[in-house]
């Protein structure tokens, strides 16, 4: 049996630190009319399907000024930074899709 | 009372050892066996064993940028049941894990459900005695069960692939409780796997591989090298692959072995061997529901379960008696694949 000090046994957090927990969503856009919007593929499988649905719905139902395309380049590592900042140079908002 | 961020080294609540126990079951921080209870005391000797202070960071998983620092390997350690001289082993583990190569956060949230496994040479095998023998996939050794475990810790409570959370394994495996093996370099006078990623044979190391359950591989007839490498091989062709393409990890039992050495083949003789007897035509593959990654549906000729004779890793381990080699497919998917990775132990 181990032993019980007199003090007891303290208890310590082995859980992480999770800065991502922490961040924030970014403003939500008030309208996408006139917005540049990026529909961002992640490359799994039928992304592209889902991406072209929503393309097809967004300049249905709404007049973006644009709709631009991006591609990361494989589905399970982050986007590099360059391409984040590019997206974010580039377009008032943007919608990642993750197929399968 | 338990701070979201930071904590621990100034505990403000003591319970008994029971209580603590169960503590950390209600807290859901364990793998659904009991942990050792850390302790300052713990906690400082597994920090001095790795010469590391508690905010040093081991690395950052990529994907959501979560830092994982030497308290917090140290924690799960002690509670995964390790004892201090594992430190190096599980921190060198955690070094080749956050490398891109081997996609942590995919290999630890897929459907397809990987096991992180280490597998550690060099003299600190003997050192920790690490269990290359006798059961060596099995229970009974306290290094390879609690280093194993300590990853797997790690994993759920630093880096969140808590099961039903981040982790959606459809099934799981047995080794995502633990998984760490070791070669038995006395086997043979081959180069060992450290070698084959360019770390030179006097360095300790520890090589990370995500990969699905064993298979283990049954020959009590064969008597020659070709024989009893043709069996792996059809073995591994007959594997339900989700995307062929990965690399594939060969355990070598003694008695399999022995028929290789007696024919005087070098572990290049024998992936090279592997490479090429798993190679079949493209309608074999297209035949079959299970290889999913499109770019392998397409093409003529043939086509093998590994791209070149150097993604076979061969691992000569396991008990003398028995004809029961193994072999262990890597985490790929129809997008990716998780490549093994290798550090040498004691780089900061």
């Amino acid at each position: 049996m181990p032993n019980k000090s007199s003090t007891g046994i303290p208890v310590m957090d082995p859980r992480g630190e999770t800065p991502a927990a922490s961040r924030s969503m970014a403003p939500r856009p008030s309208g996408l009319d006139g917005k540049i919007i990026a529909l961002v593929d992640n490359t799994k499988i039928n992304a592209g399907n889902l991406l072209d649905r929503l393309s097809s719905l967004l300049t249905a139902e709404v007049e973006p000024a644009r709709i631009v395309r991006y591609s990361k380049t494989d589905a399970t590592r982050p986007a590099p930074p360059s391409l984040i900042a590019q997206i974010a140079d580039e377009c008032d908002g943007a919608v990642l899709a993750i197929g399968d | 009372m338990w701070k979201k961020n930071g904590l621990s080294s100034n505990p403000q609540r003591t319970l008994d050892y029971f209580e603590a126990v169960e503590f950390y079951f209600e807290q859901g921080l364990t793998d659904g066996l009991p942990v050792v209870p850390p302790t300052p005391d713990h906690l400082a000797q597994f920090l001095d064993a790795a010469n590391l202070k508690p905010d040093d960071v081991m690395g950052v998983v990529s994907v959501g940028a979560i830092p994982i620092t030497a308290e917090k390997v140290a924690l799960n350690a002690i509670m995964a049941g390790c004892l201090p001289e594992y430190m190096p082993v599980i921190v060198t583990g955690i070094q080749a894990m956050v490398d891109d190569e081997f996609s942590l956060n995919a290999t630890a949230a897929s459907t397809s459900g990987a096991s992180h496994m280490l597998v550690v040479g060099g003299e600190v095998v003997d050192d920790l005695g690490i269990n290359c023998g006798l059961n060596m996939l099995g229970p009974g050794t306290r290094a390879n069960a609690t280093i194993g475990r300590a990853i797997r810790l790690i994993l759920m409570n630093v880096c969140g692939a808590l099961p039903d959370v981040l982790d959606k394994s459809t099934l799981g495996n047995p080794g995502k409780f633990t998984a760490c093996i070791a070669e038995d370099e006395s086997l043979t006078s081959w180069p060992p796997l450290r070698t084959d990623y360019g770390i030179p044979e006097s360095r300790d190391a520890v090589t990370a591989f995500a990969c699905y359950a064993p298979v283990q591989v049954s020959d009590h007839r064969s008597n020659s090298a070709e024989e009893v490498l043709t069996r792996i091989a059809d073995a591994i062709v007959a594997y339900p692959y989700y995307a062929r393409g990965c690399e594939i990890m060969v355990i070598l039992v003694p008695e399999h072995l022995n028929h290789v050495l007696c024919a005087g083949w070098s572990k290049k003789d024998v992936q090279q061997f592997l490479h090429q007897s798993t190679q079949r035509s493209m309608d074999y593959w297209r035949s079959r529901p299970d290889s999913g990654k499109n770019e392998f549906r397409e093409g003529v000729g043939l086509s093998g379960v590994a791209t070149t004779p150097d993604d076979f890793l061969i691992v000569p381990a396991g008990g003398s008696a028995g004809g029961f080699s193994a072999f262990l497919v890597s985490w790929g998917s129809e997008v990716d694949y998780s490549r093994s990775v290798t550090r040498p132990i004691g780089l900061p």
